[in-house]
């Protein structure tokens, strides 16, 4: 009886231990798998996301110069003449954003956006103006700048 | 574009979270699908032309109140 509950012990252990082991095995052989790189964005896609800030920043625009005409720190005339510049800014924005929604090649959509572009420059300004209205009229032309840059031919 | 829309509203309260979020769904796995791609640029071009045009209303709302003299 002894002997035999000896034997029953060490079974036990044995079995145990293989299946600690085989537990600790399958943990080994099934290792993190490895992070999968993110795609590139498409051309398409990324003029698509600098178009949406060109927007996106051409409003902010339109509202601080108000604010800023309202608290008596840029004329009238000045913040006129920067509207007129962010509606044509609006405008262009408007047309890129018909092209890149076109079925078209992107070769194509490229050289159309481009050449929409070369017609815009930064509004002359009559005298000094409040730093905060250059600062939106630099930051505007530096996003239609990068775009440019997106489709050079 | 549903996500831009409500980002949009939630801007002014959270400033920048148009731009996380653009940044997060630009590089959105899903766009390594060519019709995935088509879709995020149709509807970014869609919410654009509507950003646009309300900025064209709002720049021509304040000129008529606001005429040049």
């Amino acid at each position: 009886m002894g002997r035999l509950a000896d034997g029953f012990c060490t079974k036990s252990r044995v079995l145990s231990a293989v299946l600690l082991l085989s537990l600790y095995g399958c943990g080994a052989s099934n290792p993190t798998p490895p992070a999968v790189p993110t795609p590139p964005n498409s051309p398409q896609s990324t003029v698509a996301l600098t178009v949406n800030t060109v927007a996106d920043t051409d409003q902010a625009a339109v509202k601080t110069v108000i604010a800023l005409r309202d608290q008596g720190k840029l004329s009238q005339a000045n913040t006129t003449t920067i509207e007129n510049w962010l509606a044509f800014v609006a405008t262009t924005d408007k047309q890129i954003a018909a092209i890149l929604a076109k079925p078209e090649p992107w070769a194509a959509q490229k050289v159309e956006i481009y050449t929409l572009l070369a017609t815009v420059t930064a509004p002359t300004i009559a005298g000094t103006i409040d730093p905060a209205a250059q600062v939106i009229i630099t930051q505007i032309m530096t996003l239609l700048n990068t775009i440019k840059t997106q489709v050079v031919p | 574009m549903e996500w831009l829309t409500i980002a949009m509203q939630l801007e002014p309260a959270i400033p920048g979270i148009v731009a996380s979020l653009k940044a997060l769904f630009g590089r959105h796995p899903a766009l390594a699908d060519p019709a995935a791609q088509q879709a995020f640029v149709a509807n970014l071009a869609k919410a654009a032309i509507s950003t646009d045009d309300a900025t064209l209303a709002i720049i021509a709302a304040d000129q008529a109140a606001h005429p040049t003299k």
